[in-house]
Parts: C-alpha cells; structure tokens; sequence
C-alpha cells in the first residue's frame, strides 16, 4: 500500500550551491548525503513534514542524472512514493502491464526502490520506496 | 523561513481527467478536492493535482517546451510574509499569483524547479 509521498527528485548542477536555497532559504534540513560511485551521482534528502526533497548531482555527464542535466537542464527528476512492501507494489504493477524499469526490487538511497517507466505513468517518473527502518538507511546503491 | 511540508505536486498535461484516471488506477489514490477546477489525487498529507494549462501561465510553457509531466511543486509555509521577506533577503525573486495567496519563487533560483509557497488556514 502506498503511504506517502516519499520524495521528490531533483537534479542539481552542484550540491553545495543547491544547499544555498533548498536549505538555507526555504529552512530544510539535511538528513543524507551519499555519494555512490557506481551510479555516478551524490544525493541529498531534505526533510519537508513526512516528506523529502532528494537533490541529485551527477558526477559524470554518462549517468543517467548527468545525460538528464545536459539534455533538460536542472529541474524535477521523479516523484517516490512510499510503500511497507516494495516486492507487492511491482508485482501489482506489472499485473497491471504497467512497464516498468526495474524488474527487481533494489537498494537505494530510500531503501529498496523500484521505478516505473514514464511512459506508463504520464511522463512522470514514479519511483517506489520500501525504507529499511525508521531511521534513514544508508543504501549502497542509488538511481 | 518556516516551511512545514509537501502540500502538493502538479503534473501538467493536455488531458486532466486522464491522466488523474491513470494514476487512480495505477495506484489506487483517492480523489481530493478539486485544485481549481482541476482532478486532485490525495496520498498521505499531500496532493496530486493534475492541470491542463491554459495558454500563456507558466504551466503551459512548461508543458510546451518539456512535454507532460511533474510541472511544479507546492511546499507550505507558516507565514507567506515571512516567506516572502525570507525571499527579499536571500535576493531571490519571485512573484505573487492567486490574489497573493501563493508565491511563485523563480525557478532559476529553484534550480529549473517551479515552486510555489502556500500558507493554509491553521497550518
């Protein structure tokens, strides 16, 4: 079941310059930071009520995030929702012949994450979060 | 600035009642109160709004030039005026839509984002 907006992702030219309004203007607090190698990216959760802001920073123009930031500039990524049971949401989904883009469940910065094709969700990435436990995870692993 | 949560996120998009019916049937989310007019999706303590823009907002610029999608994120503040003087302050610019109910901060301060501040009755 989804609970929640989890976060919404945005992509950002450089973290540190990005804190000067996420955090410092509009006042909210940083909770993670991880930088994963694999994927290319450094990433920041943001604490807005029950909900994020993840900032993202490609470290490298051939990730993902880095080709997205060079063909659209800054600006919104995906939008996570929250679920207690990340495997029960895919598998519904896929019930559904919503395409999707993981076809497994895996670790990320959220927890265990899964996302779905935009062209299944109206352009819209959707992302799906399953935390770890109350506390942020720390996942080796991030989109 | 005091900013308190997710209030909502708005897709924008040529058909409204579709792409809400979309989402309704992917991911089983209620219908809220409509947001001006538009089809609203409630999850948690937020919204889903989905508007199809009319011809000149910056919605609709939004959808011109990025197609559909998630077009902009509303967060609530405690005090839209303190909101705003936090703005003033920081240099950052913005602009004030809903007969002042709500300001638009300027996306190239947001990082491309298009945000929006709202302060709610009791919030």
């Amino acid at each position: 079941m989804l609970s929640k907006i989890h976060h919404v992702g945005v992509v950002v030219r450089d973290l540190e310059q990005a804190y000067g309004f996420w955090r410092d203007v509009l006042g909210l607090p940083v909770v993670v930071v991880k930088t994963v190698l694999d994927q290319d990216v450094t990433a920041a959760l943001l604490k807005v009520g029950e909900s994020e802001i993840e900032l993202l920073q490609p470290l490298s123009d051939k990730s993902g995030i880095g080709k997205f930031l060079a063909k659209r500039g800054e600006g919104l990524h995906h939008l996570c929702f929250e679920t207690d049971d990340v495997d029960a949401e895919l598998a519904a989904a896929k019930a559904k012949n919503i395409r999707v883009i993981d076809e497994k469940p895996r670790l990320g910065l959220a927890g265990m994450i899964c996302f779905l094709h935009p062209t299944a969700t109206r352009g819209v990435l959707v992302e799906y979060a399953q935390p770890l436990d109350e506390a942020h995870p720390q996942g080796s692993a991030h989109r | 600035m005091k900013t308190l949560r997710l209030d909502r996120v708005v897709v924008a998009t040529p058909d409204a009642a579709g792409a809400a019916a979309t989402f309704r049937a992917h991911f089983d989310l209620v219908p809220d109160t409509p947001l001006a007019g538009s089809p609203t999706l409630r999850i948690g303590g937020s919204q889903i709004a989905f508007v199809a823009p009319s011809a000149g907002t910056p919605l609709a610029a939004i959808l011109a030039s990025s197609g559909e999608g998630m077009a902009e994120v509303c967060l609530e503040v405690a005090s839209l005026p303190d909101a705003a003087a936090s703005l003033r302050k920081a240099g950052v610019g913005f602009t004030e839509e809903d007969g002042g109910r709500t300001l638009a901060v300027d996306p190239r301060a947001a990082h491309g984002v298009r945000l929006t501040l709202v302060e709610r009755a009791g919030g």
